[in-house]
């Protein structure tokens, strides 16, 4: 665990669109990271921001950031040799549980991204895996590729370049006519979440899924990230939640927190 | 053997409470930490209007203690109400942390607060925010004078949140004694930094953040022992308790009550049930039969 900010020089960047890049870390410390979990990251001058790990190989990180917002604007200038600084890993990733044989894994924008790493360490235990990815163009479609390495790969974009012409959720239900699995895991927009929840109830299935807050401080202290009713921490109960915990969640789809801890209404 | 404490009138079925700030925002937070055995739970630090708080960063993790500067991010009154009538029907045992900038704006606040809580903490300590929080609270006159203006407001007992200035903790402690507070809170985090040397600029965007955790203790627990010699009304220790052995220190040393922030990242919402069996079992092993017979008993000399 890196605990306290510290700059770590960036050894490559990976241009997936122009919205979209992974910068590559050289870490000097040796630390253990669980697929779904997640660094704060920061440079001076910027805010610090959650960031899923989407490549890791005991000694080089990597962070897919989407430029939205002022920090991640900031941070895609920067080149290699320049440094973003880091702390985690965080929070409790995925878990593969024991007699598990097919999965299948649904990411939606960049929540493709951390879920690289779990389709690695399923597909290194022997696990079969489909993969479903949904993003706005073929080359927002995270590390397809190697992803098809891995498995076999349904995708989906918003305008038709690749895959089916929709929605990523209205392909995996297409694919539960014909097929079943024993484990489905989500990263992606909250809607996406929601209905996978739905879908996981209605057939039956079983879901894991990450989700995002407002995250402050990161380790459990704050408050900033917790969720209506139960008073789980996203930053460090999750990101990742069992279906058991998800339909629980009476805020998920409906509501989140402003930096004041002001509710604020997910519109739809 | 029973572990229930009475500050005042008011009692707790242990002396554990969450500190001010920590998971204290949402009424299913402060729930949740209330049934994984605290005593009582003080919420975050609430102002009349919403605060959103400083940018991040806000926490800085030492290793040995944290650095945070939150800035007193709250909802504001109104939505706070609602949550804490949430939280007031599971009969969990609440305490509102207030903040202001002027003494209007805090007797505004306990009116409108008071019927909601079972207690009032002022929290005049904050070291991250300007203007309001440390300003007051290290001038014992204005302690008084607020702490007595909110005591006319209030239907519920006043708990005096103070800073951990060591030199003058005697003084602020009896100014808020005066002022009619029921118990003092000792202590809040200390004024803090830390600079990046790679960008030679303090990491901090409020630069000074506060002390928590356990590089604070030994500072806390002066307050709570110089403290203990002048005044005649309860103390509740607070900083860098992660033990029972913590716990009982700051007993020994003059607190009835003991309240947990940062010690939550390491040892979980467990922590405490865990104290409270450590003191249980302490006081079996010392044939002490309650916990006021072990209050300030390191000032027998
Ligand atoms: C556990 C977790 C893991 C994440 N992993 C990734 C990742 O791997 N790759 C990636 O690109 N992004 C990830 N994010 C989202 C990322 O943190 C936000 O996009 C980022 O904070 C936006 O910062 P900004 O200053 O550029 O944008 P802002 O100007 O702050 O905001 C732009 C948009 O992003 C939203 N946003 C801002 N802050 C957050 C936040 N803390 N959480 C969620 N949404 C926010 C805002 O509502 C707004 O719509 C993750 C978020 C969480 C909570
Ligand atoms: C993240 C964080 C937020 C805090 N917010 C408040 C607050 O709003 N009001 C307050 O009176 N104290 C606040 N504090 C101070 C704590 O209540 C407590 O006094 C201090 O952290 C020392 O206790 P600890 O060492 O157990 O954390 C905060 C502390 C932390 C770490
Ligand atoms: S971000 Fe502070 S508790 Fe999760």
């Amino acid at each position: 665990m890196i605990v306290s900010q510290k700059p770590i020089e960036i050894v490559n960047i990976l241009t997936h669109s122009n919205r979209i890049k992974t910068f590559y870390l050289k870490l000097k410390d040796r630390i253990r990271v669980a697929p779904g979990q997640f660094m704060m990251v920061w440079i001076p001058d910027a805010e610090e921001i959650p960031i899923s790990i989407s490549y890791f190989n005991g000694s080089t990180m990597g962070l897919t950031i989407a430029a939205v917002g002022e920090t991640t604007r900031q941070i895609h200038k920067l080149k290699i040799h320049d440094s973003l600084y880091v702390r985690g890993p965080y929070g409790n990733g995925f878990k593969i549980p024991r007699g598990i044989n097919k999965i299948w894994i649904i990411g939606g924008g960049y929540g493709i991204a951390p879920l690289l790493l779990l389709a690695k360490k399923a597909s290194s235990m022997n696990v079969k895996v489909i993969s479903f990815l949904g993003a706005r163009n073929k080359d927002e479609l995270l590390f397809y590729d190697q992803f098809k390495l891995l498995g076999e790969v349904f995708a989906s974009t918003d305008d038709g370049s690749e895959g089916f012409h929709g929605d990523v959720t209205t392909l995996v239900e297409k694919y539960l006519s014909v097929s079943k699995t024993d484990l489905m895991y989500a990263c992606g927009p909250e809607d996406m979440i929601v209905k996978l929840i739905k879908l996981a109830c209605n057939h039956n299935l079983n879901l894991q899924a990450s989700l995002e807050r407002l995250i402050k401080c990161g380790i459990g202290l704050c408050g900033s990230c917790c969720l209506d009713p139960l008073g789980l921490r996203v930053c460090r109960d999750g990101p990742v939640f069992p279906l058991k915990i998800l339909v629980k969640l009476n805020e998920l789809g409906c509501y989140y927190r402003s930096p004041s801890g002001v509710k604020v209404k997910l519109s739809d | 053997m029973s572990i229930n404490v009475s500050l005042g009138a008011l009692s707790l079925r242990n002396p554990t409470i969450l500190a001010s700030g920590i998971l204290g925002t949402t009424a299913s937070s402060l729930i949740r930490v209330y049934k994984s055995g605290a005593g009582a739970v003080v919420s975050k630090s609430i102002s009349i209007n919403p605060n959103e708080g400083y940018k991040t960063p806000v926490l800085i993790d030492l290793g040995y203690g944290y650095i945070n500067s939150m800035g007193l991010p709250n909802p504001g009154l109104d939505e706070m109400i609602v949550e804490f009538k949430v939280v007031k029907s599971k009969k969990v045992k609440l305490f509102g942390s207030i903040f202001a900038s002027d003494i209007d704006e805090f007797k505004y606040l306990a009116s409108k607060l008071t019927d909601y809580v079972d207690a009032l903490e002022l929290n005049l300590s904050c070291p991250t925010k300007m203007g309001v929080g440390l300003e007051i609270g290290k001038i014992p006159w204005m302690v008084e004078e607020t702490t007595r203006e909110v005591y006319k407001k209030s239907k519920v007992p006043v708990i005096v949140k103070l800073p951990p200035l060591v030199t003058l903790i005697d003084e602020l402690t009896l100014a808020a004694e005066d002022g009619g507070a029921s118990a003092v809170t000792l202590t809040n985090t200390a004024k803090a930094m830390k600079i990046d040397v790679f960008s030679k600029k303090p990491i901090l965007q409020g630069v000074y953040g506060g002390l928590s955790g356990k590089a604070l203790k030994p500072l806390s627990l002066a307050c709570v022992f110089k403290a203990y010699e002048v005044l005649s009304i309860p103390i509740i220790g607070c900083g860098g308790i992660y033990s029972w052995e913590d716990a009982v220190e700051y007993i020994l040393a003059g607190a009835k009550a003991i309240q947990i922030g940062s010690a939550i990242v390491s040892e979980g919402l467990g922590i405490f049930k865990k104290i409270c069996i450590g003191i249980k079992k302490y006081l079996e092993e010392n044939n002490i039969d309650k916990i006021n017979d072990l209050v300030g008993l390191a000032h027998r000399r």
